[in-house]
This record gives C-alpha cells, sequence and structure tokens, in this order.
C-alpha cells in the first residue's frame, strides 16, 4: 500500500519553479535538487530555473551557511538575477541554519524569499500552498487602490510541472475570451507579475493556492472562490457561472459554440463512447483534480465512480481490486499497478513522467476534452489482448 | 535473436539523461534502488520523511519506475522522538502484506542526522521471523566530490602504451552499500566450483542487452559456466555466489569487500583505460582465462576465433581502411580509447584528433592545471602511434581554420548533431558498441560501414535550428538556464 505523495519540498518547487527570472536555491542535500529536475524534464527541459547548496558532511557539522553565501556570489558575479527562492529542505532544518541573518546580509544586494520546506511538516499540497504565499512579500497595500484596465482575475492551483500545465493554463485563457484577462500568476508568470495579483477582481483556486488567495482577500478585498479542476463542459461551465456571478460577464455565446464544438468532435468518438456508460472508474489524484475528473466522468461521459482517492492517502491493489474499476485515473506511478491488471491508465496530474507534453497540450476546454476522451479510448484500445478463450 | 536488443536500446536512449547530469547528481539512495529494483521479491524501504520515497522511485537511470519502492514517512514526531517505533511497525505491515523474500533498509539524509539505530531495528526484525537488513551507510547523502579529479590525476599517470586499469576508491556509492549488504547479510561460505563465475550486471549501457549472452556463450565453450547474475539471480542462488572461482563486476569495492569476505577474486571489467575496442575484448577474455587458470590451449583456440571473427569483417575493414576521417572527441577520458578504436581496430584512415574543450570542459571533467598536460601528452603519443595529428581546440574556428580540415570525409565519434554545421557530414560514436563480446565488435563494424556508405548533412535538420547554446552542450539559451548550470558546477567542483 503506497502512496503517491511527495514532500513538502516538492510542492514549494512545484508553486515556484516556473517563476521567470528567479532562480530556485534549495538549502538541501543533492537528492532533493536532482530529484525535483528529474520529474521537471520530461515536461520543461529548456528553463532549468534550480540550484542546490550541495549540503554535505561539512554542512551538517559546521553549518550550511557558507555554502549559501557560495551560491549567493555566483549569482551575484555571474548573472543580473536578483530574485531568489531560497527553498530550505530537512537538513536545513534539522540543524537550523539561520536563513534570516543570511537574508538580512544579502537583503541590500539580493530578494531571497526563504520556504521553510522540510519533507517531514508537510506533503505536497502543503508546500505549495506555503510557498504560494510567500511570494505575498511582493503585493504592497498601494497596489491595490490603483486602477486596472477592463476585469481581471487571478488563477491558482496549477503546478509547474504538472502535466499539460502549460496548455492548460493556455486554456484558462481561452475561456475567459475578451471579457476578462487572466492575470498571469505562479508558476507561470515573473516576478513583476507577481505584484499585479494585487490588482485583480477575483480570484480562482483549482484546489490548492487559498492561503495566498486568502491573504489576497484579506489585504486586497479580492475575493475568492475555490473551484475543481475544469475538466469538460461542466468544469468550463462552472468557470463561466463564476465569472458572470462575480464580473458580471456574459458567456452564454461561449457556452454554445463549446457545446457545439464538443458535440461535432465528440461525435467522431460517440460508438466507443457507449462502451464508457455506466463503466466503473477509479481515480487517485490530488485533491484539486480529484472531484472535477469524477464530475467530467459522471455526469458527461456516464461513467460511475467506485475508488477515488487522494495523493496523500495510499491505494492498495486490494482496493482497486475490490473497487471492480475498469480504467484507472491516476500518475505514472501507479502503471504497475494498472498493467498487472490489464487496466487501462489514464495519466493525470503529478508526476507524469512517462510521457511528454507540449506547450499546447491540454486537458481542459474543447479541445482538452476531446483529447481526454481520445486518451480513455486509445489506451483502451491499446490494450485489446486477443486473449478470447484463454481467458477460461 | 532478432532485432530485440537494438529496440530495447533504442527505448533507452529516450531519456534526457545527459541533460540531469549537466546540472545534477543524484544521491546515493539511487544507486541503492539500482540494486533492490533489479532483485527478486526484495522491497527497500527509505527510512526518511516521504518526499526521498516520492522522488527515488523514479529511478530514473534504470528508465523504468521502482514501484514497490516504500518509506517510513517520517513526520515530526519522529524526528524529534526517533522513528524507529514507526519503521518497524511499517516493515511488519509490509512483510504481513507481500512476504518478501528480503526487505532492504535504506538510510536517508534524515535519518543519518538523526543517527537512527536502523541496525538495530534489522535485528529486532529478524528474530521475528522477517527477513530485514541495514544498508550501512558509509557517507552521508552522495558519493565523495573528489572521486572525478582522483580519477583524472590517476588516468594522468597512466602510460600512453599500456592498457592498465585505473583504480580510484571512493565512498558514498549506494550501489555499492547495497551490494555489501548482499555480501554480508546474504551470501554464504559454500564449495567451490571450479570454472564459474558471477557477473554483475548493473548500470550497464548499450551493449548488455546484445553482447551479455554472446558473452556467456563464448566462455561456455570453454567450459567457463555462469554461477550467478547479482544482484538480478533469486536469492538462493546469491546465497551460492561465493563458490564461484570469479567475479566479473562493473564496481569494484563491493568486489573488494567480498574478496575480503570470501576469498572470491574478481576481474573490474569497466575500466576504462583497459577493456575498449577489439583489443579490449581479446584483454578481457585473456584475463578472464588467467584468473581461471585456463591452460594453453584454451589460449591457443583464443587465437584462432579471434582470427576467424576478424575473417568476417575483412570486407568491411577494408572499406573502412580507405575512409578518410577526423576523430572529434569532447571528453579526455576517451580520446585514446577513441584513437585505438577508428585508427587501430577499425584500421580507418584517420588525419586528425580535434580534441574540443570548451572551458566548461575543464570544470565538468576536473582537468585541473597539475593534470593537464599529461593529460594531453597521453592522448598525443597516441595519436602518433597512428600517424593521427592532436589539435587541441578551444573554439570552433581552431578547428574549421586547420586547412586540413575538409580533408576528410566525415567526423567520426560524436553525437553532437550540431558539428554539421562545420560542414562535414557526423558519424555517431560507436566506442561504447565495442564491448565484452566479439560480435559487438562485429556489428559496431557493420554499423559504421552502413553509416559511412549512407554519410551526409541534413540541411533541415529541427535539432539544428532549436536555439540551443553554441558547442557547449546543448542547452537552451535562457540566462536562468545558463545560470543554474554555473552554479552546479561552481557548488559541486568548487
Amino acid at each position: 500500500m503506497r502512496k503517491t505523495d511527495g514532500c513538502k519540498l516538492f510542492g514549494a518547487y512545484q508553486a515556484l519553479a516556473g517563476i521567470k527570472d528567479c532562480i530556485i536555491l534549495f538549502h538541501s542535500v543533492v537528492g532533493c535538487h536532482f530529484g525535483t529536475l528529474g520529474l521537471h524534464l520530461n515536461h520543461c527541459p529548456v528553463e532549468i530555473h534550480q540550484a542546490s547548496t550541495l549540503m554535505g558532511n561539512k554542512e551538517v557539522i559546521f553549518g550550511g551557511a557558507e555554502a549559501i553565501r557560495q551560491a549567493l556570489e555566483t549569482v551575484l558575479r555571474e548573472s543580473k538575477i536578483r530574485t531568489i527562492c531560497l527553498i530550505s529542505g530537512c537538513i536545513s532544518e534539522l540543524i537550523e541554519d539561520d536563513l534570516d541573518a543570511i537574508c538580512r546580509e544579502y537583503e541590500e544586494r539580493l530578494r531571497l524569499i526563504v520556504i521553510h520546506a522540510p519533507g517531514f511538516e508537510g506533503g505536497i499540497t502543503e508546500g505549495y500552498e506555503d510557498a504560494l504565499l510567500s511570494l505575498s512579500c511582493f503585493l504592497e497595500p498601494k497596489l491595490g487602490t490603483q486602477k486596472w484596465d477592463g476585469r481581471r482575475i487571478n488563477v491558482f492551483g496549477l503546478g509547474t510541472d504538472d502535466y499539460c500545465a502549460r496548455g492548460d493554463w493556455k486554456q484558462i485563457q481561452n475561456l475567459l475570451g475578451e471579457q476578462v484577462i487572466l492575470n498571469p500568476c505562479p508558476p507561470f508568470c515573473s516576478v513583476e507579475d507577481v505584484k499585479g495579483l494585487a490588482q485583480a477582481d477575483l480570484t480562482l483556486v483549482f484546489g490548492r493556492g487559498k492561503k495566498l488567495a486568502e491573504y489576497l482577500q484579506k489585504n486586497f478585498g479580492i475575493l475568492y472562490e475555490v473551484l475543481p479542476y475544469p475538466y469538460g463542459f461542466s468544469g468550463m461551465k462552472e468557470l463561466w457561472k463564476i465569472l458572470e456571478q462575480y464580473l458580471e460577464c456574459d458567456y452564454s455565446g461561449a457556452r454554445q459554440e463549446a457545446e457545439a464544438a464538443l458535440k461535432r468532435e465528440l461525435l467522431m468518438f460517440y460508438p466507443y463512447m457507449e462502451s464508457l456508460y455506466y463503466s466503473n472508474f477509479a481515480v487517485y489524484a490530488e485533491d484539486g483534480r480529484l472531484n472535477g475528473l469524477i464530475r467530467f466522468l459522471e455526469e458527461e461521459l456516464g461513467m460511475r465512480k467506485v475508488l477515488a482517492k487522494p495523493l496523500h492517502e495510499p491505494l492498495s491493489m486490494q482496493e482497486l481490486d475490490a473497487s471492480k474499476a475498469v480504467i484507472l485515473f491516476a500518475t505514472s506511478y501507479e502503471r504497475k499497478m494498472a498493467r498487472s491488471r490489464d487496466l487501462p491508465l489514464i495519466r493525470v496530474g503529478y508526476p507524469v513522467l512517462d510521457r511528454v507534453c507540449s506547450s499546447t497540450d491540454t486537458m481542459i476546454g474543447v479541445g482538452g476534452t476531446v483529447t481526454l476522451v481520445k486518451e480513455i479510448i486509445n489506451q483502451t484500445l491499446e490494450l485489446w489482448s486477443g486473449k478470447d478463450g484463454a481467458l477460461l | 535473436m532478432g532485432n530485440e536488443r537494438e529496440i530495447e536500446n533504442f527505448k533507452r536512449s529516450m531519456y534526457p539523461w545527459e541533460i540531469l547530469h549537466k546540472f545534477g547528481l543524484n544521491g546515493k539512495i539511487g544507486g541503492s534502488i539500482t540494486v533492490v529494483g533489479e532483485m527478486h521479491h526484495a522491497i527497500a524501504v527509505i527510512h526518511g520523511p516521504k518526499g526521498c520515497c516520492f522522488f527515488y522511485r523514479l529511478s530514473a537511470h534504470r528508465r523504468y519506475p521502482y514501484y514497490d519502492l516504500e518509506s517510513s514517512d517520517m513526520e515530526r514526531e519522529e524526528v524529534l522522538f526517533g522513528g524507529a517505533a514507526q519503521l518497524e511497525n511499517r516493515i511488519r505491515e509490509i512483510y504481513m502484506a507481500e512476504k518478501p523474500e528480503l526487505i532492504f533498509i535504506i538510510h536517508s539524509p534524515v535519518s543519518d542526522v538523526l543517527h537512527e539505530d536502523i541496525e538495530g531495528v534489522a535485528l529486532r526484525l529478524k528474530r521475528e521471523g522477517i527477513p530485514a537488513v541495514d544498508v550501512k551507510s558509509g557517507c552521508f547523502s552522495h558519493r565523495e566530490k573528489d572521486f572525478g579529479s582522483r580519477r583524472m590525476a590517476e588516468l594522468a599517470e597512466s602510460p600512453a602504451e599500456k592498457r592498465e586499469n585505473v583504480v580510484v576508491d571512493f565512498k558514498g556509492c549506494g550501489l555499492t552499500e547495497a551490494m555489501n549488504t548482499l555480501v554480508d547479510e546474504v551470501m554464504v561460505s559454500c564449495p567451490r566450483k571450479s570454472k564459474t563465475f558471477n557477473l554483475e550486471v548493473l548500470l550497464m549501457k548499450g551493449e548488455v542487452y546484445q553482447a551479455l549472452p554472446e558473452m556467456l556463450a563464448f566462455l561456455k565453450k570453454f567450459g567457463i559456466q555462469l554461477n550467478c547474475m547479482i544482484p538480478n539471480d533469486p536469492l538462493e542462488k546469491l546465497r551460492e555466489a561465493p563458490a564461484a572461482d570469479l567475479n566479473i563486476v562493473s564496481r569494484m569495492n563491493w568486489a573488494n569487500h567480498m574478496k575480503d569476505c570470501f576469498g572470491t577474486d574478481y576481474l573490474h571489467y569497466r575500466s576504462a583505460n583497459r577493456y575498449y575496442g577489439w583489443k579490449g575484448v581479446c584483454l578481457l577474455y585473456r584475463d578472464i582465462f588467467q584468473k581461471m587458470h585456463m591452460d594453453e590451449s584454451a589460449f591457443a583456440k583464443l587465437d584462432k576465433m579471434e582470427n576467424e571473427y576478424l575473417d568476417q569483417i575483412a570486407e568491411e575493414r577494408a572499406f573502412l581502411s580507405q575512409c578518410r576521417v577526423h576523430i572529434m572527441c569532447r571528453d579526455v577520458k576517451t580520446a585514446v580509447q577513441a584513437i585505438h578504436l577508428y585508427a587501430g581496430d577499425f584500421q580507418m584512415n584517420v588525419g586528425r584528433l580535434y580534441l574540443f574543450l570548451t572551458e566548461e570542459d575543464y570544470i565538468e571533467q576536473e582537468i585541473a592545471s597539475d593534470v593537464e598536460t599529461k593529460i594531453f601528452e597521453r592522448i598525443r603519443k597516441t595519436a602518433e602511434i597512428y600517424g593521427v595529428q592532436m589539435k587541441l581546440c578551444r573554439t570552433l574556428d581552431d578547428i574549421t581554420d586547420d586547412p586540413d580540415f575538409m580533408t576528410a570525409e566525415v567526423l567520426v565519434n560524436t553525437n553532437d548533431f550540431r558539428f554539421e554545421r562545420l560542414g562535414l557530414p557526423v558519424i555517431p560514436s560507436v566506442l561504447l558498441d565495442v564491448s565484452m563480446s566479439y560480435e559487438s565488435f562485429l556489428r559496431a563494424a557493420r554499423k559504421l560501414v552502413d553509416w559511412m556508405k549512407g554519410k551526409r548533412l541534413h540541411n533541415m535538420l529541427w535539432l539544428n535550428k532549436l536555439g540551443t547554446k553554441e558547442f557547449e552542450y546543448p542547452l537552451y539559451q535562457d540566462e536562468m538556464t545558463l545560470l543554474s548550470r554555473k552554479l552546479w558546477n561552481e557548488m559541486w567542483y568548487e
């Protein structure tokens, strides 16, 4: 029985790694750096914005301050980057390196944001929440009083290395159309953009990022809504409904167009979609994605949820067998489970390490919905085994 | 045998392994996972927070996650009050559910700093009949940083005309730690079986899938039998590993340990300075025969068979001898090998060896000023044996300004497609393709002929249009990516 939950450090990384002109410096052992990097390369090998102080024997015994200084001096010497997210892992937290003192030493020359993310203090969601909240230091109260053009929203919840995250982000922008502007938000923004989070009319939280959303509400009066990840037409409709409710938009046209487009495209698959009706599915995903997926699969495809678990809870083979699921929505780490039962595995969330995706691949919106249905069908067809009578 | 092994090699090549190692190095837990991941009915449990398990399950170099990795899931309470009890309970649960034959308990940096008594946990569990073993931690977190520079220093001292084993000991290899655990906890003394060997087959690249069965079949012809594959064979076979006359290993540290415990001699086949190219394969079998105390007739038979193998590719070698090539080399550790292979074994008409080293290469390959001269002298002397001129290049102009550059048909020994921009077709390296079996040499020769006959420049190659950094390692030219690389070099190579 195993969990697929990472630790706080991975969550912090997921929140911050995509931010341009800001480097992540792990104050931790070599494995944390290599691990996050290894899971990152599948999705974005061209943006590697991280390094490590590579804590070893010497740092454990004498403290890690010198290693941090060495790294910071390198940044100052070799680049114009001046914003660094210093993510402190298990070892530095155990030996209690005084990171605040280092920050004070360098505060004239660098913008250092310290995130305490030891793995023994929480999972990916906790790390993501704390890391995102740490960016609030960029927000200035006066920004909230300044006018901005149009209706603007923030969207939190995507992770840098979530499968199809970049494409999903673009899709969200498409879904908003011209009526609402999507603020560049972590992880797909710059340091400068983070300031702009305070200039929004609404924040949407897809499962995580609630702490920063609450901060924005408390300090800038920006309301927020927590939504399931917007899979399927129901996800799109819910998104539009919220925008209409809060921002007086009108997405009736977009709704009609999307429905028409989906009818047109899904028609291509309908004989196969018939077999999805009343078929059992299991889903093992992050909290934010879980409900969105369930809603889409149940309401739009007529499938039956027989098992749903968040990643921070373990999933066993026995549970999966007992559920009688015939298809599994999970991460790449569940591949062995799926293969052992010849179950189609539809990869969602993080980590997905045996698939690559481009910046336009998406799982939401019209295109993403079609892709998701296609993926369900193709993965199932791939597993046609021709066993026939041999099964008996 | 069909094309399965080429297909497997191709699938395995599809992983951004090289770029990963331009920015980082794995913790030693990865090495231990490599060992356990190859075993039958064994499970690894990391005693640490859940993040270590989350990542190390990836087991990137295996190209296939190690799904069965478990964690003791240390949280704040375990950090404050100790995690031994939680670890024990977790292992009991695992054992009840899965009944593995062996449970490796792997230390994490956290459990090492807290000095958790994992040995005590293993002992208590064993008393209950649960086969748990402590993978003793020899070093904190990762391998010693100076391993690379020490290896370079040893190589610099190795005479150019000899193929001496370069021996460098180091701590912090998780693979060694796990293998030592097998030696200590699994293997038992047993009567020797004459003319048998064990083979350790971890972390081999392309050749293992093709050359390994050939090697086993070849040795059988001389009555030399495989005793067991370590650690891949079932536990009952691993237990009797000390029955073998010889260990043939990729990592010598654990083999040393096994020699200390059971007297089993070993041959370190991955010594980069000895077993490469055709002559390297010949040496490998001669060394094995010597270790096995084979008689003269076996050596005579070996000579004869080697000539027969060479006869099979007489045509190919004749063709290759007419090919005028330049060798492109970006790694000082393999320059000598490349010269021997292309100029010696394949008998190609080699004009130049371009040793192209940028500033980053000097850092990454740990070419310190005190070894630089010796290293280059070694390469130059080897080149002279075949009438090849070595040219040390720091920029591309150093290559293209050479009036003899365009006298060759191709550049060989490089997988870097970007060199096509210089105006010569590129032929990928076959250096690593030749290993462990004579057939691997024949295949490499035939592949080389095939590529030479089809040599071409690719005018529309997308790889060449993607904006990667000019002749440093292909990195995207993003300021932050380049800074990350600098930081890695600064912090690791210091």
